[in-house]
């Protein structure tokens, strides 16, 4: 801006004083001039009387330094001239002055000379013997003056450019120095030039608004960030050169580290190549996703292409993941579990069909076939138990006295206790409990049933149920420690030859556990190897 | 310009940051194979190693590029020439867990049954994860223990080396499998020792002496 104010005055100054100098030339030149054509016509006055009175002798001789003098006769002969030869010049009856001259008794005429630089001017004068006196005069052009007064011009636009340039220097800096100190930050408090506040009062406006607006990003970008940080799934945002952008809780959590690592390459928090190929796949496709195992949880990890780069979105699957896996073990213990004794069945009753047993030993093979054949009855009931509780039927409540039920569900088991030489101790009293009676019937049935069957010969089983806890104790074989977090899997069995025998099919503590979370009942076990087990169920 | 070099600097980051972690891929399963006597890893490991080659000659002419165009100086250049070092290390990490996973392939179950070159592939497998750490944190301290553990892996490999002379000596039909272990140990060995690579060339980017 001051560069702009110094040079616009120094420029105008310039051309202020060019003008004023052509100006003043126009001005002067004529009146330069209208001085030496009165001065030329005094004397051709002077110069016509003379030679009315003594003839042309009287210039004869005669140095005639400012004005040339020239007699022609009437038919245009130079007769004499001051300044050449008469008898050189040519016929001098052409000329304006002369023709003026000879016709109205006075004439005159200007003529440049071809540079310009000069300019001669005529005057002349009909005598009484009809010859014309001429006098002539030649005087500096208009350019001529021009060049005489340029060194002088140029010296005076030097200094004047000089001072001009000085000048407008500071008065530049002093029109900018308040604009350079402009509170910007509150434009109205400036007390400044008047032509400036309608600038000032826009400017205060749009600081306004801009604070509003960046206050209102700002609410957006905290509702942003309390929405992704409330959710469960973990949010990643990366740039197309996959540096982070923003990040959740849960991915930071994931991620284990407490600050989002803003401007980090994202595999430097997540290095795998499942991830970087995820990456390079979004950038192509854009959608990829992988699983990822971290801190022994397993997720989903969803990559989406958007505009400004990748949104990375995980998501904890381990229950789903887990289920899965438990459906898979699941199925294929099923099948391997109905095809052990279909092939006992199968060998056996093959044996017979083709006549190879003989007659005594018939009995045998029938009692293995229907051993074989009860357990898969078993097995098969217990599995649809099991699909019922997985399928998460409506139980069908009512009240129930627990001592009963507990009698009950003894009493059902007291051949089995007899065959293995178990005593059954039964202390409870009557307790009603609304709950259904089928589900804890299966709890109750399937604990004790397994008290006695991995039992000692001679050992002792007891349900004591005490207000809404039932406790099944016994003295038997026990469960070994490191299986004990085991049991209730399904078809887990701690000694598998042994449990064959017993004729379980792995699956009553799997039921147990699956009951009573769907009754909403507490179950511990306590198990010392070799000592005893006691189960403890709280509805 | 500047900013254009900036941005190729943090792709050839990405890309390092990739080609380490396929590595640690490649020996991590290669060692599980190991241990489990997976006799088919090979199918699985040589896939990896075919992506590490690959990347390793996309690295490689990306380094070059940066060093023509950009000419780059001090901390820059170092970065760079500590990468074109580094991605020779790691391919041949990645090679390497390829040998092992195709000698595994003959060996079966037979190297999980020495102990001591089980924990030699773990030591192994930590120190790459590490050395990869070490890049990606720019973490000095982390760079001169892996330098360190070398010594561990080191003793972990005479002890190998006694173990199945001991075997030879005992069962001499078992040598030529216990020299394919002794085959695996070396492989496992010389990783270490380009992680130890790694951590050096990272020591050289951060402080310029090597």
């Amino acid at each position: 801006m001051r560069k702009t104010i110094a040079r616009t005055m120094v420029g105008l100054t310039a051309i202020m004083l060019v003008a004023f100098t052509l100006f003043t030339l126009a001005v002067i030149y004529p009146w330069f001039k209208a001085q030496q054509v009165s001065r030329l016509s005094w004397d051709l006055e002077l110069a016509a009387r003379a030679v009315e009175t003594s003839g042309i002798e009287t210039f004869i001789g005669l140095e005639s330094t400012k004005s040339r003098i020239t007699w022609i006769s009437s038919d245009g002969t130079v007769l004499y001239d001051s300044q050449t030869d008469a008898s050189l010049m040519s016929s001098h009856k052409d000329r304006t002055e002369f023709r003026e001259a000879l016709a109205y008794g006075r004439g005159s005429d200007q003529r440049m000379s071809d540079t310009l630089l000069e300019e001669t001017l005529y005057q002349a004068v009909r005598l009484s013997d009809n010859t014309v006196l001429r006098v002539s005069q030649s005087m500096a052009g208009i350019w001529a003056m021009v060049l005489a007064l340029a060194p002088g011009f140029a010296l005076v636009l030097i200094l004047v450019l000089a001072f001009a340039a000085i000048l407008s220097s500071r008065i530049s800096r002093a029109i900018v120095k308040p604009l350079e100190k402009l509170d910007l930050d509150h434009p109205l408090d400036n007390q400044l030039y008047d032509e400036l506040s309608v600038l000032l009062v826009r400017l205060d406006a749009q600081n306004k608004e801009i604070k509003a607006q960046m206050k209102r990003l700002e609410e957006l970008g905290k509702e942003f960030t309390s929405i992704t940080d409330s959710m469960q799934e973990g949010l990643i945002v990366i740039s197309d050169s996959s540096k982070v952008l923003s990040m959740n809780k849960a991915a930071m959590a994931l991620m284990e580290i407490d600050a989002v690592p803003k401007g980090h390459d994202v595999l430097e928090l997540c290095r795998s190549a499942n991830m970087a190929n995820a990456i390079d796949q979004a950038h192509v496709a854009g959608h990829s996703s992988f699983f990822m195992s971290r801190s022994s949880r397993q997720h989903l990890v969803s990559l989406s292409q958007v505009d400004s780069g990748i949104v990375i979105l995980t998501q904890d699957i381990t229950e789903a993941y887990n289920a899965q896996q438990s459906r898979k073990e699941f199925t294929a213990n099923v099948s391997h579990e109905l095809k052990t004794p279909l092939q006992a069945i199968l060998g056996s009753a093959e044996l017979m069909a083709k006549g190879m047993v003989s007659k005594e030993n018939i009995q045998g093979f029938a009692e293995r076939i229907y051993n074989e054949t009860s357990h898969l009855v078993s097995l098969v009931d217990d599995i649809i138990r099991l699909s019922r509780l997985d399928e998460g039927q409506a139980v069908e409540t009512e009240d129930v006295d627990l001592k009963d039920l507990v009698e009950e569900t003894a009493a059902l088991l007291a051949p089995s206790a007899f065959r293995r030489n178990v005593r059954v101790e039964i202390k409870a009293e009557s307790y009603i409990a609304h709950t259904s009676r089928t589900l804890l019937g299966e709890i109750v049935y399937n604990i004790l049933d397994n008290a006695i069957r991995y039992n000692k010969t001679g050992g002792k089983a007891s349900v004591t149920q005490k207000g809404r806890t039932i406790v099944i104790e016994d003295n038997g074989i026990g469960i070994p420690y490191e299986d004990q977090s085991r049991v209730f899997d399904r078809f887990y069995r701690v000694d598998k030859s042994h449990s064959r025998a017993t004729g379980g099919t792995g699956l009553g503590l799997s039921i147990v556990k699956h009951a009573c979370s769907v009754l909403g009942a507490s179950l511990r076990l306590e198990s010392k190897p070799g000592i005893g087990t006691r189960v403890t169920v709280e509805l | 310009m500047r900013s254009r070099f900036d941005q190729e600097l943090e792709g050839l980051h990405h890309r390092l940051i990739q080609m380490g972690s396929l590595c640690e891929k490649a020996i991590s399963m290669s060692s599980e194979a190991l241990e489990k006597g997976d006799t088919h890893a090979l199918e699985a490991v040589s896939p990896l190693e075919a992506d590490i080659d690959h990347m390793e000659r996309e690295i490689e002419a990306l380094c070059l590029k940066l060093l023509l165009q950009q000419q780059p100086v001090a901390k820059d250049l170092r970065l760079i020439s500590a990468a074109l070092k580094m991605i020779t290390d790691m391919e041949r990490i990645g090679n390497m867990s390829a040998d092992i996973a195709e000698v595994v392939g003959y060996v079966g179950g037979k190297g999980s049954q020495i102990k001591v070159l089980v924990r030699m592939a773990e030591e192994a497998c930590l120190m790459v994860t590490r050395s990869v750490d070490a890049y990606v944190k720019s973490d000095y301290e982390l760079a001169q223990s892996v330098i360190a553990q070398d010594d561990v892996v080191d003793s972990l490999f005479s002890s190998v080396k006694k173990t199945l002379a001991q075997i030879i000596a005992a069962r001499p039909e078992d040598s030529e499998r216990a020299l394919d272990v002794l085959m695996i140990a070396k492989y496992y060995e010389r990783i270490a020792d380009h992680a130890v690579n790694i951590a050096s060339w990272v020591l050289f980017s951060l402080t310029g002496t090597h």
